[in-house]
């Protein structure tokens, strides 16, 4: 069974739903900082940013029938490795007591100019 | 009700910020990004990527064994390198360990890992064995 999750309140980047389910699987789209616009948000505050994309996850996890205590594997992408700090927090929330599989790399540029990070991820859905 | 295991390894560094080792979900590994660390999470290999690829994927060895796994079971690996010209050092390492598997695999050049000094950083995707 496969089919496309694309939220309301989500823009539409690229040719990209937010997320596929495939069976038991979540298969969640790079999600950038951006208001439903595609407007950046919080220019200069990765924390901020960090906030946001860990917002739109939990929304975009629960509209496929999953949770933050259900994810597999987070990537974070980051403008500055440094800035690794900024997740802890984020993933505590959206994770509560469950710890995901996750890996953290710098890159040297994001879709949208300003953006500070991007993060996609896998979840399962229980049944 | 879908099976969903974390992994934390024995004698694998400490995972970073809010990760653990592993995450078996759906019938799959997940395996966290592995870095060419020891124990207690010092660079192994000093700048030799050769080095430093051969600690990687002994670390994803003993990741994958603790999920019921081998290198035989892997259908994804994502490769980041901070130079992509070190692609043919690290690729005669990826041969030796995968042996006849030839998994779905992605590398990427990318400006910086975790680690300072990490010239490689390996995920992978296991279909654990039922």
């Amino acid at each position: 069974m496969r089919d496309e999750i694309s939220l309301p309140t989500r823009p539409v980047l690229s040719h990209s739903a937010d997320a596929v389910r495939a069976d038991e699987l979540l298969f969640v789209a790079g999600i950038l900082p951006v208001d439903a616009n595609g407007t950046l948000i919080a220019e200069d505050d990765v924390a901020e940013q960090a906030r946001c994309v860990f917002s739109d996850l939990d929304r975009i996890l629960t509209a496929g029938g999953s949770s933050g205590s259900h994810l597999a594997h987070v990537n974070v992408y980051l403008t500055s490795i440094e800035d690794f700090r900024v997740l802890h927090g984020p993933l505590q929330q959206t994770c509560g007591p469950a710890l995901t599989s996750g890996t953290i790399v710098e890159v040297r540029g994001l879709a949208i100019a300003g953006a500070r990070i991007e993060i996609d991820a896998v979840a399962v859905r229980p049944s | 009700m879908s099976t969903r295991r974390e992994l934390r390894v024995a004698g694998q560094a400490e995972p970073i910020s809010h990760f653990t080792d592993a995450v078996e979900a759906g019938g799959f590994l997940f395996v966290s990004g592995i870095v060419p660390v020891d124990e207690r999470r010092l660079l192994v290999g000093g700048d030799d990527v050769v080095a430093q690829a051969r600690c990687v994927f002994e670390n994803m060895r003993a990741v994958l064994a603790a999920g019921g796994c081998t290198f035989a079971d892997v259908v994804k690996v994502t490769v980041y390198l901070t130079d992509v010209t070190d692609r043919p050092l690290v690729n005669p390492v990826r041969q030796e360990v995968f042996g006849d598997t030839r998994p779905a695999s992605t590398l990427v050049e990318i400006s910086a890992l975790v680690i300072p000094g990490a010239k490689v950083e390996v995920e992978c995707v296991a279909l654990i064995p039922k």
